[in-house]
């Protein structure tokens, strides 16, 4: 089954996706969310963020989505999410652990704020 | 509509993923084709990490070009789960969708030593082109 979530991030929120990140998609006891696709409406934008990247991952995991320079808007638009591929060590999925999005670094000045639209499924090991 | 598969390939069949390929999805019928949508690679049940050849891909068992990848996934010493890649033609005669073909499992050659064991999970439509 694919599920669809929808998310708004404020433009006090996007200013602190580093220290903050937001949660997309909740623990699921015993299962593994697994974003098939990510979109992003960049929204009311007047003035664009710095380069960061947004990134979904599982939370204290590699990130497995990214959304290249979508933070660098200077126009409403909707972007999709590239996939990122592991290395080794690293690793990408958890059982019982939520779905997150993030930026390295905190954006700094823009002011739009953002709709995430996912949709993933559920599994177990 | 797309379908859910697991296969769990034990140690034994790993060392010998290009000699004998494992098949994920049988061969769907005439005019129809296994595309994968998203795939993931679980490696576990491991102590030692394998040597060679440490990808893994998935294609139809008769193209000459893998359709996704599980890069370095065998070079684990550590369980692991990683998502798979998705690969792109790089010459104008290499084949992916092969009409009518099961999707399988395979390496570029047999993985020499390790002892993981690898799960699969693979999401995928069956197309019907005529």
């Amino acid at each position: 089954m694919i599920y669809y979530k929808k998310t708004e991030i404020s433009n006090a929120q996007v200013l602190t996706l580093a220290d903050t990140p937001v949660t997309l998609i909740d623990a699921v006891a015993n299962k593994i969310a697994y974003c098939f696709v990510g979109v992003i409406d960049v929204l009311n934008v007047t003035t664009p963020y710095n380069n960061e990247n947004l990134k979904i991952a599982i939370q204290g995991q590699l990130f497995y989505f990214i959304f290249l320079e979508a933070l660098k808007s200077t126009v409403d638009r909707s972007v999709i999410a590239s996939q990122f591929v592991s290395i080794n060590p690293t690793n990408q999925f958890l059982v019982n652990t939520p779905t997150v999005i993030y930026t390295d670094a905190n954006p700094v000045n823009g002011d739009g704020n953002l709709v995430v639209h996912t949709y993933y499924t559920l599994f177990e090991l | 509509m797309t379908e859910y598969v697991k296969i769990t390939i034990l140690s034994a069949d790993v060392l010998t993923l290009n000699s004998s390929p494992v098949d994920l999805v049988a061969a769907p019928g005439v005019n129809k084709y296994i595309v994968p949508v998203r795939a993931i690679a679980r490696i576990y049940n491991v102590t030692v990490d394998y040597d060679t050849a440490v990808d893994v891909y998935m294609q139809c068992s008769t193209a000459n070009k893998r359709q996704m990848e599980a890069e370095n996934i065998l070079d684990s010493a550590v369980e692991r789960i990683i998502a798979f890649d998705f690969q792109q033609p790089t010459s104008s005669i290499q084949t992916i969708l092969i009409p009518n073909d099961k999707l399988v499992l395979t390496a570029a050659a047999d993985p020499t030593n390790g002892d993981g064991d690898l799960d699969i999970h693979l999401w995928y439509e069956v197309l019907t082109i005529t």
